[in-house]
């Protein structure tokens, strides 16, 4: 390729790239500085930085319930998530009668969003006892179709030759799972943690539909009612933002390949 | 050896780290978190003052709220223990002599501090 | 020798079911019964705490005839649904540039897909900074630049609020439309091209002959993804303007949202969410027929 054209499209996305990290950089900027909450105009760069206000975010929210809240929440939906998909992906490599009637079912489940549910999905909470807790809150979220389907798909491609093998040794059904299609499909696994992990991480509606008291707070709870009551008169406001973005940042950043490989398998969040 | 290739994963590495590094910090915390505030008053000459009051206090969202006062020694200095806060706002007196303010914020509650520069007061 | 088999395959049965029944009855109580529940709740008249009463038609009638939030929310739905097609070209664009052999593509497309991820209510906040009128950084550019003089509060400003919520949006989604569409133009066997440049078609014909018409599926999947997140951007709405000024900016979903865990009125949110769940299944369904079919197709051979 020409020199030229080549240097015109590098100037071309680093532009872009720019525009596109500049909301991400300010808010940074501001959490570590705070110089321009009240004062016009702004210094594009930040002066002698700080992390005091994570210090004040840190003891104004009661970080580490929030935390500790989200974290549980999303590793009981990663671990649920991991085993009920597995067991159903599996279940749907084999030729059993009802198998389309399942498949269809999973597909037009598929296609309801679950914004649309949130009603009766409340009031079922409720009749089932679990408003205002973490198992009511991961409920809905303990299983994904995509990565259903992932695994399906996933499993299938694992070669015939070997399950034979394995049964003619007199491994179980359930332990040709565990044993011989599980550990071969690790870029299914990880895709499925990455995901649902990243989802349930960032749920915000339906932990506002559900959650009551402050214990049960999840982290965007935490950060919309900082909001709330701060407004934006403190920097420590954007400390928690950084905060609460850092780890699905960083989850994401680790495994971007198979985070960006599940998305496109055809995925919708749903 | 299998756990070796398992302790190679970088998810095992940053979160492996992370942990350390928190584990760290909290033992630092931990063991210096006496809420121990110690400093000096002196006069704009440099000369240690006696007997000034010196009031801790803390930085709310609409105010200043005294948290503690104590008197200065006949080196001209003071301390507060158990203080219990993540930020501190300083003043010193004497008579109708003022230092001005001095807001320190601080790492983590309760932590121990020694005030530098010394807190200077003027007329 | 039958009966041994049948047993067998009976208990294999079994099994496929016990894997199966786990993942199916969370999809049964938190859509499929849902979906229905609320369909009953539409035709009737109810309340925590009081018996259900057939309704008939009266809250599509109220919906319909008296409610002018509804149709608010609907038209204000309709004109967020405008950010898709401006964040496909932009996402088209820029997968056009990042397909290109050059160094170092994959961090181009890493720090361009890196909103996406984001928790949504974290970036509302982001933005609202953005756009704060005394010292934020886009009145900050555009006074600097001249291009206005006197600060404006976008998101109190019944010209702007919309527009500078809907740039939030595109802002986080463009990169994973970009990341989509990528996969797309990746999925071209380059001998197309190839064969196009001997027979002497020139770039922009290439373009639209051989790239667009192959990307159509990338696209509507895209268009669909959009169609859904302008029915389910409550996150966004919520922290940067909660719906206002005035009610510039309620959607479809944040008017149910407040209908019925604010104003407690379930019956008449859930007929609004009937209302709102077929006209998703509509654009779907439009968007699916003129990709051919194939958007957000899930590879489900048997």
């Amino acid at each position: 390729m020409m020199l030229r054209k080549q240097i015109a499209i590098h100037a071309l996305l680093i532009l872009i790239s720019v525009v596109m990290l500049t909301p991400i950089y300010w808010v940074v900027k501001t959490s570590v500085t705070g110089e321009n909450l009240f004062s016009y105009p702004p210094t594009i760069i930040p002066r002698d930085p700080n992390l005091f206000y994570y210090v004040e975010a840190w003891y104004t929210v009661s970080f580490v319930r929030l935390f500790s809240n989200s974290l549980v929440i999303a590793t009981l939906v990663v671990v649920v998530n991991l085993l009920l998909n597995a067991m159903a992906g599996y279940a749907l490599t084999k030729q059993f009668r009802g198998k389309a009637l399942v498949l269809s079912f999973l597909l037009m489940s598929m296609m309801i969003p679950f914004h649309a549910t949130i009603i009766p999905a409340y009031l079922l909470t409720a009749k089932l006892g679990l408003l205002d807790s973490k198992l009511g809150i991961a409920l809905p979220a303990l299983s994904h179709i995509v990565c259903i389907l992932l695994f399906k798909s996933n499993f299938e491609a694992v070669p015939s030759s070997l399950v034979q093998a394995a049964r003619l040794d007199g491994l179980s059904e359930w332990q040709i799972l565990t044993r011989i299609m599980m550990p071969l499909s690790k870029p299914a696994v990880a895709t499925n943690i990455i995901l649902s992990f990243i989802w349930s991480w960032n749920e915000f509606l339906w932990p506002l539909i559900v959650v009551r008291s402050p214990d049960q707070q999840t982290m965007p709870l935490g950060l919309v009612s900082f909001l709330a009551s701060f407004e934006d008169t403190t920097g420590s406001l954007y400390a928690f933002c950084v905060l609460v973005v850092l780890p699905s940042m960083l989850v994401f950043l680790l495994a971007q390949k198979d985070f960006i490989r599940g998305l496109t398998s055809g995925a919708t969040k749903g | 050896m299998a756990w070796r290739t398992y302790l190679h994963n970088r998810f095992v590495l940053t979160f492996g780290i992370i942990a350390i590094a928190v584990l760290i910090w909290n033992i630092y915390v931990a063991l210096n978190d006496d809420g121990r505030i110690t400093g000096q008053v002196v006069d704009p000459a440099g000369q240690p003052v006696p007997q000034a009051t010196v009031v801790l206090a803390r930085n709310t969202v609409t105010s200043v709220e005294t948290v503690g006062k104590t008197t200065t020694n006949e080196q001209g200095r003071f301390t507060f223990d158990d203080h219990g806060q993540f930020s501190i706002v300083l003043t010193a007196s004497k008579g109708e002599q003022e230092s001005s303010r001095r807001t320190i914020p601080l790492w983590f509650r309760n932590q121990n501090i020694n005030i530098t520069p010394p807190l200077t007061i003027t007329k | 020798m039958t009966r041994l088999f049948r047993l067998k395959r009976n208990r294999e049965l079994a099994f496929v079911w016990a894997l199966l029944i786990p993942a199916l009855i969370i999809y049964l109580f938190y859509r499929v019964i849902p979906l229905l529940w609320n369909v009953v709740l539409s035709f009737s008249f109810w309340a925590p705490g009081k018996p259900l009463e057939f309704a008939g038609l009266y809250h599509y009638e109220e919906m319909v005839f008296f409610d002018d939030g509804f149709w608010i929310a609907l038209k204000n739905t309709g004109v967020f649904m405008l950010a898709t097609p401006v964040a496909i070209s932009l996402a088209l664009a820029l997968a056009l540039l990042v397909d290109q052999k050059i160094r170092g593509r994959n961090i181009y497309r890493t720090l361009i897909f890196l909103p996406y991820p984001m928790m949504v209510v974290a970036v509302g906040i982001v933005w609202r900074w953005l756009y704060n009128d005394s010292v934020g950084l886009i009145n900050y550019g555009l006074r600097t630049f001249g291009i206005i003089s006197e600060p404006i509060a976008f998101l109190e400003s019944y010209r702007f609020a919309m527009i500078s919520v809907m740039a939030a949006a595109i802002w986080q989604i463009v990169g994973f439309f970009m990341i989509i569409i990528l996969t797309g133009l990746q999925n071209i066997p380059p001998h197309l091209h190839e064969a196009a440049l001997i027979d002497g078609a020139r770039a922009h014909h290439r373009f639209w002959r051989i790239t667009l018409p192959l990307l159509r599926p990338s696209l509507f999947l895209c268009v669909i993804l959009g169609v859904i997140a302008s029915f389910t951007s409550f996150d966004l709405i919520y922290t940067m303007t909660g719906g206002g000024p005035g009610r510039e900016t309620e959607l479809l979903i944040t008017y149910i949202y407040k209908a019925s865990f604010t104003l407690s009125q379930f019956d008449y949110a859930a007929a609004m969410t009937v209302v709102m769940f077929a006209l998703f299944l509509t654009l779907a369904t439009i968007a699916n027929r003129l990709s051919g079919g194939d958007a957000g197709k899930v590879d489900i051979t048997d």
